[in-house]
């Protein structure tokens, strides 16, 4: 008797749990109206969020009924990016999402679970040349697919503050690595620190500082995603060393928050970042235009063309391989729609972050744009080279060790030539 | 008959989520262990290489060495202390309560808020801690706590040793249940405070000791807040530990296989550690 009603009790929770284990999927509702999840790191709390929930909202509104693209954030991009990996690694990937390229590691783009956009780009021969060929080739796997649409490759540039250069009797941003040590004793003289930089997370300031140093002892092609061994990557590393004398006192150790703090709160002179601070100086700096825009300082001597410019990875849009051809035509809908020329130009100007779609912007236009976005407009427009930060092209083994050996760099635990060695043999 | 299967019938649910929620994932990860897996696509058969590249990996075998340090702080330090205060609150001093429940309110604070503090406090620049030695006229006496190998790992240990919360709940709990009768015949027979302690109390909740040694060792070996949040396992790994590392191998460099491997070796060294603090109780026991 017992056995039975533990039975018949089974039966009832297995039939009241499995509906609802069953159920998922956010498109295609029983009203026909396609839900689109797009993940991506845009909080509404940041311009270009606050443009990208505009859009949606236009979006939403065009396609009332039939298509609602809803935005999913987090603030966090690493921890962003494992959930991503983690989704596709289970075969749910979401419906689109903001992800980082990486050469070294190419795991996402040959999972066989992306959407293949190949058939839709050359559909439309006008939405595809509006993406850099290269960008195109550089996801298109096995078989002629191209499994992601190429989104931004922010452009890294000195931000620094004219007030505190003031202070210390600066009148003129360094043009040379020289005259910047110069200038970063006069700071440090006059109790400002001269240069935001962090170890802690991925060491962002930190390698966009040695990416430049590199490129300066060595030119363009002083570092390769396989190739990290070299002279002038020594030569990076020692100056690199130099310039945390010049930091703040937490910076070895300090993560992005409290780096881009020092710069932000005014302790700091200079920090290079991309253009998502433009944001934060904005909101949380006095006299935002008083925050200049440069590119970095070059070693004079030739080896780098001026206009030379570091940039973050290439980000991509990826999407789940839809489940149906409506799925499909809902999803290109929404990325046409995001890349247009009106979008794009709204995300450069109104959301301070520059796409790497073609788009054409009115001298309007442009005068909306803030101090610093006009800057970064015309520095990225005239760019003579653009180089991916060394960072984000090595492997993900490396990646997991910048922090300590920037740390064991800086504490003088280990020189630069192992620093570099200790850095080409992680990077397999 | 009827009552073995009635009792099969009671039992199926709990093997079945232990099965299912422990000893598949074990096993799992075990086989995980000999392979080298990015998280996405086919994981590859590598045999032992993980394990031999844990061997010789320098932040691995400082993991394992930190995560012992852990366990013996825990043993020694922690859970002494967790003792000393339960004694004196045991004899109900003034305000006995009140200090029962401000010691044991940090046992309710989520861990992550707690790391964050302490990582607020420990700060070179803005910390509550240098600001009060410079305030105090000690400006000498003010450190990089969190950024220098030297202090980095004494001072996340810090937050771990001082809240006693839980230990001292469980002790006061195990002494309450003590007859009074046996203080007093120590009494009348001239034992002092401690003398009782030392010869009724503590032998009286001995295996409450052990228990509060097991649930340090269980806590270390997934103790991940403190050096994530306070050190981000720097500077130069000093602070690093196996969950920390675990964590760096599947989240950052995607190497879940190596990730594994030293979660079987995690598995391994709290076996080991387990059982020595049961080998020592049954050992005090017999004596």
């Amino acid at each position: 008797m017992m056995t039975k009603k533990i039975l018949a009790a089974s039966v009832i929770a297995a039939a009241a749990f499995l509906p609802a284990a069953c159920s998922s999927g956010s498109s295609g509702g029983s009203s026909g109206l396609i839900t689109i999840n797009v993940v991506s790191n845009f909080t509404p709390d940041i311009a270009r969020g606050q443009v990208l929930d505009q859009l949606m909202s236009q979006f939403n509104a065009e396609h009332k009924g039939k298509i609602k693209v809803v935005s999913q954030t987090s603030a966090d991009w690493p921890s962003l990016q494992q959930k991503i990996r983690t989704e596709i690694s289970v075969g749910t990937p979401p419906d689109v999402f903001l992800y980082n390229y990486n050469p070294s590691d190419l795991s996402r783009e040959k999972s066989g679970k992306l959407m293949n956009w190949a058939p839709y780009l050359n559909a439309d021969p006008s939405w595809k040349a509006r993406f850099p060929a290269q960008d195109l080739k550089d996801v298109t796997v096995d078989g002629g697919q191209i499994v992601a649409i190429p989104s931004d490759q922010a452009p890294v540039l000195i931000y620094y503050r004219k007030d505190l250069f003031a202070k210390a009797g600066i009148s003129s941003f360094p043009v040379t690595w020289t005259q910047f040590l110069a200038d970063a004793q006069k700071l440090k003289s006059h109790g400002i620190s001269a240069i935001a930089l962090q170890t802690a997370d991925d060491g962002w300031y930190a390698m966009n500082a040695l990416s430049y140093l590199t490129i300066s002892a060595g030119g363009p092609s002083a570092y390769h995603a396989t190739t990290l061994n070299t002279a002038p990557l020594v030569q990076g590393a020692t100056m690199l060393k130099k310039l945390f004398s010049y930091a703040p006192k937490d910076a070895e150790g300090a993560n992005y928050a409290v780096a881009s703090a020092d710069f932000l709160d005014g302790r700091t002179a200079m920090v290079m970042d991309g253009p998502w601070l433009i944001s934060s100086i904005q909101s949380q700096v006095r006299n935002p235009c008083d925050v200049g825009v440069a590119t970095a300082p070059t070693n004079g001597n030739g080896i780098e063309q001026p206009g030379t410019i570091v940039t973050d990875s290439l980000n991509f849009w990826g999407a789940a391989k839809p489940s149906s051809p409506a799925d499909a035509r809902a999803v290109v809908a929404w990325m046409k729609f995001l890349t247009s020329d009106t979008s794009a130009t709204e995300m450069g100007i109104q959301g301070q972050y520059p796409l790497v779609v073609q788009s054409t912007s009115s001298p309007a236009q442009l005068a909306k744009a803030s101090c610093q976005m006009k800057q970064v407009f015309q520095i990225y427009v005239h760019a003579s080279t653009r180089i991916v930060n060394m960072e984000r092209y090595i492997t993900t083994a490396a990646q997991a060790q910048v922090p300590s050996l920037l740390q064991g760099l800086i504490l003088g635990q280990i020189s630069p030539q192992q620093f570099t060695s200790q850095l080409q043999n992680l990077n397999k | 008959m009827a009552k073995a299967r009635q009792l099969t019938v009671y039992l199926a649910p709990a093997v079945v989520l232990v099965l299912a929620f422990f000893v598949f994932p074990l096993v799992f990860i075990a086989v995980m262990g000999f392979t080298r897996w990015s998280g996405l696509g086919a994981a590859d058969f590598i045999g032992i290489q993980n394990y031999q590249y844990l061997y010789h990996d320098p932040a691995f075998i400082t993991a394992v060495e930190n995560t012992v340090i852990w366990a013996l702080v825990g043993i020694f330090i922690h859970t002494p202390l967790c003792l000393l205060v339960a004694l004196v609150l045991a004899r109900r001093p003034y305000m006995w309560k009140l200090m029962r429940t401000l010691l044991f309110l940090p046992s309710v604070i989520s861990t992550t808020i707690l790391a964050l503090l302490w990582y607020f406090m420990l700060d070179v620049n803005v910390g509550l801690i240098n600001g009060v030695l410079a305030k105090i006229g000690l400006k000498s006496l003010t450190h990089a706590w969190l950024l220098d190998p030297s202090t980095a790992l004494p001072s996340i240990l810090v937050p771990f040793v001082v809240y006693i919360g839980f230990g001292m709940v469980l002790f006061l709990t195990q002494i309450s249940t003590i007859p009074r009768e046996l203080y007093e015949a120590a009494e009348i027979d001239g034992a002092n405070v401690w003398q009782q302690d030392l010869r009724i109390t503590i032998p009286a909740i001995r295996r409450a000791i052990a228990l509060q040694a097991l649930f340090v060792v269980g806590y270390v070996l997934k103790m991940f807040e403190y050096p994530f949040i306070m050190t981000d396992g720097g500077p130069v790994n000093k602070t690093m530990n196996l969950s920390l590392y675990i964590y760096n191998q599947m989240v950052t460099a995607n190497a879940y296989g190596l990730a594994m491997a030293a979660g079987v070796v995690t598995v391994a060294l709290g076996v080991v550690l387990m059982s020595l603090v049961l080998l020592v109780l049954r050992w005090l026991e017999s004596l």
